[in-house]
């Protein structure tokens, strides 16, 4: 039987670095492989809720290309680590993508929820509070740390996107 | 649980004889007339021993070895051979008869004999259980500074009496197999088996033929009959770990034997009877399992005869530090380092992370850090790098924060880091001081 799967959920313009070795060690902390969901929030609901392997995107579109070159290195940096990783993405709103995920796809171990989603202004604390309730997974998010951005600087830093004012 | 014999015999009064004298030593003991009844038996039922004359009409003993050794392997035989016929008798050992002896016998020698075999049955079984215990000691130690943990180990101790089944819940790498061991073994069955598995590693197929064992030919690759762990953890403790991970048809199969203690093996047809312990262990939201009919609520209710919910490690922060120092103390001499302790900044970046992994997390942690450093002490250079940069937070629905809470606690946080200079805060943020200044006073507000 396959492993079970840490299922991490990303904004495909999530800078990953850190992320994805931080979501790679927990994984192999877990003894869980690894499923990334990235969640296009700019797609609209009717282009449907349903996930398409990402390299299966059409390569000709502009935006496939960004995808793919990204997938690429996740798949790259996943493989060098030793962990199984499926890559899916969706065209939905984030938490129904989530809830629509873990009914269609067993054996998720947790959910992780990188920063800029955690902090996005497009989904309210009721929202993620209904997730969490309705959910027989935990879900966690990720924040930086802003002691790590004082002692190395801004680099590396994403402040959450609810900050521009 | 006695040993079951099955004598296939074709003189009556020798058969009656052997019968009540084997009853008279404790063991459950069916007579067969002669080898097609002997057979009928074997094929509908598990027998340890066959004691068999090898000379009876229609199927003889060693026919008879022949097909129980195709049917049931784990059944040891026994020939009872006529005076002089010593060939026979060596075509039985060859065949796969674990002794023989010559008629006229005394009855003290084979009582000898079968003794052999229980002994032989009680080792293989204890092996088994070792096996699965992964030369793990009995000696269970859980370290315990927290009060929560302290609880859980009161609570172990004041059930060691108490023969109820337990369901374990709490997040995964907590540490519920450990604890399932220590009921295990404090409890009145600690002389028992423990054995352990987990739901969620195996096909719907395997692990019903895992627990409940299987009959030859059942499936596929069936080629020999096989006691199941359900059968091998007889007055002992069956650990069921992941257990929601369990198809429903399993479910409905295993809830049968933690009523009645009796089930079938696939492809069986006799009901097996057996005394176990069950300790399930679930790490999903349990209520959220049973509303969407993932998980019988049933079954629920038969394991949690006493629920013991393990709180994750960031839940309870006061035992970070002596797991540290355990998993250090555990893993030096593999890595033949002389590394001390932990420097503080090394042990204040451990306590201020959060462990969605929990205890297994943080045991990866150790060992790899162990690996990295060159001092004589834990320095939080050796610490992933990405511990320090990331907050993990756990989304519970009972302590969710408005995005106006969550950014006013973390501009408090780079303010207080600056020393409450706010204008060197706002710049870092990369907003205005005006804007840092509405969203310590929004947030207030909200």
């Amino acid at each position: 039987m396959e492993k079970r799967n840490l299922l991490f959920v990303l904004y495909p313009e999530e800078k990953l670095d850190g992320l994805l070795s931080y979501a790679i060690d927990l994984a192999k902390a877990r003894d869980e492989d690894l499923c990334i969901l990235m969640v296009n929030k700019t797609d609209s609901p009717a282009e449907g809720n349903g996930h398409e392997m990402a390299r299966e995107i059409n390569t000709g579109d502009e935006k496939a290309g960004e995808y793919k070159k990204s997938v690429r290195a996740i798949v790259d940096e996943c493989k060098k680590s030793g962990v199984q990783v499926n890559i899916f993405t969706v065209g939905a709103d984030s938490v129904s993508a989530i809830e629509n995920f873990l009914k269609q796809k067993g054996g998720i171990g947790m959910v992780l929820l990188g920063p800029r989603l955690r902090m996005s202004e497009n989904i309210t604390a009721e929202e993620m509070s209904n997730l969490a309730k309705r959910s027989s997974v935990h879900i966690f998010g990720m924040a930086r740390r802003p002691l790590y951005a004082i002692t190395h600087g801004k680099e590396g830093y994403c402040f959450p996107s609810t900050f521009s004012v | 649980m006695a040993l079951k014999i099955l004598i296939a015999e074709d003189e009556a009064i020798t058969l009656k004889h052997l019968i009540y004298t084997l009853q008279q030593e404790g063991y459950y003991v069916e007579g067969a007339g002669d080898g097609q009844d002997a057979l009928r038996k074997i094929e509908s039922d598990f027998f340890d021993i066959l004691i068999a004359d090898i000379k009876m009409p229609g199927l003889s003993g060693i026919e008879l070895l022949e097909r129980i050794k195709k049917e049931q392997l784990e059944t040891e035989v026994i020939i009872i051979t006529g005076f002089g016929s010593i060939g026979s008798a060596v075509e039985a050992m060859k065949k796969g008869a674990y002794d023989y002896i010559t008629k006229p016998f005394d009855i003290d020698e084979l009582i000898l004999r079968v003794k052999k075999i229980e002994d032989k049955k009680i080792l293989k079984g204890e092996n088994t259980a070792l096996k699965a215990l992964f030369g793990v000691n009995k000696k269970i130690s859980i370290i315990a500074k927290s009060e929560s943990m302290k609880k859980i180990l009161s609570l172990i101790e004041n059930i060691n009496d108490s023969d109820c089944n337990v369901l374990l819940t709490g997040e995964s790498g907590v540490g519920k197999n450990l604890i399932a061991r220590m009921i295990h073994f404090t409890s009145k069955r600690q002389d028992g088996p423990f054995l352990a598995i987990n739901c969620a590693t195996l096909t719907e197929e395997i692990l019903a033929s895992e627990l409940f064992g299987h009959k030859r030919g059942a499936f596929t690759g069936a080629v020999a009959t096989k006691k199941g762990l359900a059968e091998v953890a007889d007055t002992g403790t069956l650990f069921l770990d992941e257990i929601a991970e369990m198809s429903p048809s399993l479910q409905a199969k295993l809830l049968k034997v933690v009523e009645e203690g009796e089930f079938f093996r696939v492809g069986g047809t006799r009901s097996i009877k057996v005394d176990v312990r069950f300790i399930a262990a679930i790490n999903q939201n349990v209520k959220s399992l049973i509303a969407d009919g993932r998980f019988r609520e049933d079954l629920y209710y038969r394991l949690n005869v006493m629920e013991i919910d393990t709180p994750p490690l960031r839940k309870r922060r006061k035992d970070i530090e002596p797991l540290s120092r355990y998993f250090l103390q555990k893993y030096l001499p593999g890595y033949n380092k002389k590394i001390k302790d932990f420097t503080k900044e090394a042990m204040d970046i451990l306590k201020n992370y959060s462990f969605p992994g929990n205890v297994r997390e943080l045991e990866n942690i150790i060992e790899r850090a162990i690996i990295l450093e060159k001092k004589p002490f834990i320095t939080s250079k050796s610490l992933p790098q990405t511990i320090k940069m990331f907050h993990i937070e756990t989304i519970d629905p009972s302590n969710i924060k408005t995005i106006d809470e969550f950014n006013m606690e973390y501009a408090k946080q780079v303010v207080e880091m600056l020393g409450d200079n706010k204008t060197k805060a706002a710049e870092l943020l990369g907003i205005s001081r005006t804007s840092l200044w509405r969203i310590l006073k929004e947030g207030n507000r909200s």
